[in-house]
């Protein structure tokens, strides 16, 4: 198992007392296998987000454990993060948002390289940042434009440009196609399909479009109120689903 | 019959720096009584546009010509006292993005409320219902209820798909004749979606309106509109029924368009838009299209009718 979330929860305290808990999370249990596609479904608020965010090491859960390659990265102390984001990387809903405004699609792409000391001098440096720009096919004129001149399609791409130059093995996909149209949505969509075929990775894939997740995920789980009250193949789900919410979230296709 | 809305020859262009860029070209539509017509169409392609042109809403830039007709009343030459009988009134907007179009500082009660009282027409004592009654009246109609609290609410207490249906019960309070929806499912969740689609099912059963819906979602066009048209690049380049368009389509941008879907398996078509300043002269797809012959470099595409009601500007369906 690559990651594995093991009675995961995270609760938020409110009112005057601190005495109002809100589990934004509850008990979540999941395991994700390698080079294997898993998505989440579920509506606004059902804790999909945060759950990507306690993975990244951007919250830590109130209890439970999150085991990445069976080592519990919830208690990592920075220097070790640096480190394993390395292998963890994530692609964010609003493209355009990700990036400095302040810098350009050239600076921001070789970014990663600059942190984790990549390249050797600024030539290998370019060469790194063009290659993967081809990968990901944007072409090579956009490099010195600024995030605001381009569009969201290639905002995305050049989002997830810049996490494959750190070869990461685990790469979360928090909605990245819900603010793009359906031409746009299908390069990124066969993008990533094709990445995931070439590479050693396994993708968390998150969205509440079910047309998606079901034409790309292996696996997935239902959530709702912060519980995951299904999982399984991605077929079986979709064609015989056990729980109450599923089926309210399957008529809902129209 | 006489349509509610008829555009003929419609083209929009901005002046940008010394020149004007095209945007709209030769656009023509109609739509007729209680019909709803789904124009889809990539983002950049013009949908909007071509709304705003309706509800002439279009910034100061904007150079407009050849004819929009409501009822048989040409809208374009009218004054700005004139239009503004109509718009708001006969001629309705529903705006895109929930979240920035409602004012943050009012109650949506008041907003709502304000599309009555603010009409030149508006006289207190005349109203057989109080204003109030028939917000709380609509937003019943909406299931925005809340047992009647929801008048006093700020626009950042609701939620997203809320703001929505309040921006819907402002365009359908007046009784309007004709929406224009823009892209009304936009960044909203699966079952948001289908809520809205529900309201705007129901409107249209309810009042009985005309409705131009703009959208890139091809799942709530089908769901919702009588018949569809596709725009590229800022020209229909097909038009017909739901059934027609999206499980006949001829034109091959509507076709890849529906290819694209990932219940299709995603197929991705080559290249990009073209940019409004460097347009092909002929048909506008030939660069991106699959079955692009000769005839599309050297001339623009005419209407064909396929079969009856099913419009398409393609060379490819000449004489078929």
């Amino acid at each position: 198992m690559l990651l594995e979330l093991r009675n995961v929860t995270k609760t938020y305290w409110s009112g005057v007392m601190r005495n109002k808990a809100f589990h934004a999370v509850k008990d979540v249990n999941l395991e994700i296998g390698e080079r294997e596609i898993f998505g989440i479904i579920g509506e606004s608020g059902s804790g999909k987000t945060t759950t990507c965010k306690i993975i990244m090491g951007l919250l830590k859960p109130t209890s439970g454990a999150v085991l990445y390659q069976g080592e519990d990265i919830t208690k990592l102390g920075k220097a070790k993060w640096h480190e394993l984001r390395k292998s963890i990387q994530m692609i964010f809903q609003h493209p355009q948002m990700t990036f400095n405004p302040r810098s350009t699609v050239y600076s921001a792409c070789a970014e990663p390289i600059r942190i984790y000391k990549l390249a050797k001098d600024a030539d290998e440096e370019r060469e790194m940042v063009l290659g993967i720009l081809d990968r990901v096919g944007v072409s090579r004129d956009q490099l010195e434009k600024y995030p605001h001149e381009i569009s969201g399609g290639q905002a995305q791409r050049l989002s997830i440009a810049r996490t494959l130059l750190l070869k990461p093995s685990l790469l979360i996909c928090d909605e990245p196609t819900s603010m793009l149209d359906i031409s746009v949505q299908a390069q990124i969509l066969s993008l990533l399909k094709e990445i995931h075929g070439k590479e050693n990775l396994t993708l968390l894939y998150i969205s509440h479009n079910l047309d998606v997740v079901a034409a790309i995920c292996d696996r997935i789980a239902v959530m709702k109120d912060g519980e995951i009250v299904e999982m399984g193949n991605t077929d079986e789900v979709f064609s015989s689903p056990k729980h109450d919410y599923t089926k309210r979230l399957l008529s809902a296709r129209i | 019959m006489e349509p509610v809305l008829r555009i003929d020859d419609l083209c929009v262009g901005f002046h940008v720096r010394d020149r004007v860029v095209n945007i709209i070209n030769h656009v023509s539509l109609h739509i007729g009584e209680n019909e709803v017509l789904g124009l889809i169409g990539e983002t950049g392609c013009g949908k909007s546009v071509t709304g705003s042109a309706v509800l002439r809403l279009l910034p100061d830039n904007a150079v407009v010509a050849g004819q929009i007709d409501y009822r048989g009343k040409a809208l374009l030459p009218m004054s700005e006292h004139e239009f503004n009988r109509l718009r708001g009134a006969k001629i309705v907007s529903v705006p895109q993005s929930p979240s920035t179009s409602l004012n943050p500082m009012m109650t949506v009660g008041m907003q709502v409320e304000e599309c009555l009282t603010r009409r030149p027409d508006y006289s207190k004592k005349a109203q057989q219902v109080p204003v109030r009654e028939r917000v709380q009246q609509i937003f019943e109609r909406l299931r925005l209820n809340e047992r009647g609290k929801i008048f006093r609410k700020y626009p950042c207490e609701l939620s997203g798909g809320m703001c929505q249906r309040v921006l819907i019960s402002m365009g359908a309070i007046t009784n309007a004749d004709l929406i224009v929806v823009d892209e009304p499912t936009k960044a909203v969740d699966w079952i948001l979606r289908a809520g809205v689609v529900d309201v705007l099912r129901k409107m249209k059963e309810d009042y009985r309106c005309a409705m131009m819906m703009i959208t890139h979602d091809i799942g709530v066009a089908r769901a919702l509109s009588n018949r569809i048209a596709v725009m590229y690049a800022g020209e229909i380049v097909e038009t017909g029924t739901a059934g027609q368009v999206l499980d006949h389509p001829q034109h091959p941008y509507t076709a890849d368009l529906i290819s694209a879907l990932p219940e299709n398996g995603f197929h991705v078509t080559e290249g990009f838009m073209p940019s409004f300043e460097e347009m092909p002269a002929a048909c506008r797809y030939q660069d991106r299209c699959a079955h692009c012959v000769e005839a599309c470099r050297s001339g623009k595409p005419e209407m064909h009718e396929t079969e009856p009601g099913h419009f398409v500007y393609c060379h490819r369906c000449r004489g078929e």
